[in-house]
């Protein structure tokens, strides 16, 4: 049987579309990404006619800046459009969490070693979670799957140089965030292992309930960013970067109690999604699953 | 009311529909991923115009997909093009050590290294089966410029699987098949 290139090109077609599956919520998401969109168009007519009304206050006031009704009305322009942001996001995809050296952190695989220093990253049910020492070097690797219900975990040790592989039952996600408390319900910060950290409901709550004000503009990255500082006396302190376009979440850098903490929203680069899968160091021996024997529940992963 | 029984009627329809405009957009962006923001960008169109769309929506859809991919939609998102093509190279790495190379598979990872409009029109005429004037007056260009795109882009593809772009090996068995005749 002979085919030519038109022949490969439709039957390659029809393999790769084979394994695209139905698309879920597209209607709502479109629905929403319209919906921000005219918002937008609306706030910078808005904003337009603010910056005169602005010139013009100037002009009668003979130069002085009328103060905290201008300051507090932007805050709340900014506030009101993070929040429509979020709203229709679904790009918020790697998410790195960094905690500082300022209180070691426990290891969760070797009692008594702390850590200096945490990562972990985040997408659509995998976490990896890596333990670091003051020098750098790993400690421990965690990667958690939750595919429906079920979480594959795979433990790297790289004191003894082993690892291990089992399944269990996917924790119950952590509630959501409601409150006006910075630190209520632990914060996004203290996810349960394998879990997702919920920010955008979050910095929705936080924002909504006025914990963060604006604090002026500055870049990260090269991206043009607006800043929002949490306000009041919490242990926990927080500043908020947010894209001056978009204005979804680029950073949050911030402290809380005995701990430092950078959090940064990426892009789902094939660099970054490699960071989320186990890499098995060669020569590393793998240990028999210490739960072998109990009721472990089976899914394909 | 009005507003969210539009999206109630248009979530009805894509659990119909969905998967199949789905496919063609991934095709038109070369991943699942850009595919579902095409998908989002004709729906959102849809729902900006959905008091001027009589009966069923799909052709609208279809015809606003085609159109976006053929214009370049989103070009200034450079890093999206890069971020395929970076895709296609490490897939590329990794098959170069499986040996089990499918040489239809890497034929359609060439797609996203063609212009726009060349990708469009061979999706059009090599998946839809449509011909050169329903392409024509889906793109609303001549039947000639449509030929033309199909024959340079199956050139461009010959090209890029004779250099190995996509997988060495695979594309070069691709190419020396072709020559053959034997697949």
């Amino acid at each position: 049987m002979s085919l030519g290139i038109e022949d490969l090109l439709t039957e390659g077609m029809e393999r790769f579309a084979e394994q695209i599956p139905a698309p879920s919520g597209l209607a709502r998401r479109a629905a929403r990404a319209r919906r921000q969109r005219r918002l937008r168009s609306r706030a910078v007519a808005a904003a337009g006619t603010a910056a005169l009304a602005a010139a013009a206050v100037l002009a009668a006031t003979g130069g002085q800046a009328p103060g905290t009704a201008g300051h507090a009305l932007t805050t709340a322009f900014v506030i009101k459009n993070v929040d429509q942001a979020l709203a229709g996001s679904h790009k918020i995809a790697v998410i790195s969490f960094r905690a500082g050296p300022l209180t070691p952190l426990p290891d969760p695989v070797h009692p008594g070693i702390r850590g200096a220093r945490v990562v972990t990253w985040f997408y659509r049910g995998a976490t990896n979670n890596w333990v670091f020492d003051p020098d750098g070097m790993p400690y421990t690797e965690e990667q958690f799957l939750t595919v429906g219900g079920v979480q594959r975990v795979i433990t790297v040790d790289y004191l003894k140089k082993t690892w291990i592989q089992h399944t269990q039952t996917a924790m119950e996600p952590a509630g959501k965030q409601n409150g006006c408390d910075l630190n209520s319900l632990g914060g996004p910060w203290y996810v349960p292992p394998g879990d997702s950290p919920d920010w955008p409901s979050f910095i929705r709550s936080t924002l909504r309930c006025g914990r963060f004000a604006l604090a002026g503009h500055a870049r990260v990255d090269g991206v043009s960013v607006i800043r929002l500082i949490s306000t009041g006396r919490d242990p926990v302190s927080l500043t908020l970067f947010v894209s001056s376009s978009t204005y979804l979440p680029i950073e949050v850098n911030g402290l809380i109690p005995g701990a430092s903490l950078r959090w940064r929203w990426l892009a789902p680069s094939p660099a970054n999604l490699a960071k989320l899968s186990a890499v098995i160091p060669h020569g590393f021996r793998q240990l028999p699953d210490p739960f072998r024997g109990e009721e472990t529940p089976q899914v394909e992963f | 009311m009005g507003h969210d029984q539009g999206v109630e009627d248009l979530d009805r329809f894509l659990a119909v529909r969905g998967r199949d405009l789905l496919r063609v957009a991934s095709l038109l962006t070369g991943s699942q991923e850009s595919g579902e923001d095409l998908l989002q960008a004709a729906l959102e169109r849809l729902l900006r115009r959905r008091g001027h769309i009589d009966g069923d929506p799909e052709g609208y859809l279809r015809r606003t997909m085609y159109n976006l991919a053929a214009d370049g939609w989103r070009r200034q998102a450079v890093w999206r093009s890069k971020l395929v093509l970076l895709r296609v190279r490490d897939a590329a790495a990794v098959r170069d050590d499986t040996a089990q190379v499918d040489q239809r598979d890497a034929l359609v990872r060439l797609l996203v290294q063609l212009p726009p409009r060349q990708r469009a029109v061979l999706v059009l005429r090599y998946w839809e089966q449509r011909t050169e004037s329903e392409i024509a007056a889906l793109l609303g260009c001549s039947e000639a410029a449509v030929k033309a795109a199909a024959v340079r882009g199956l050139r461009r593809l010959r090209e890029l699987a004779g250099r190995g772009q996509a997988g060495g090996r695979g594309c070069h068995q691709l190419v020396a098949t072709e020559r053959s005749g034997k697949v």
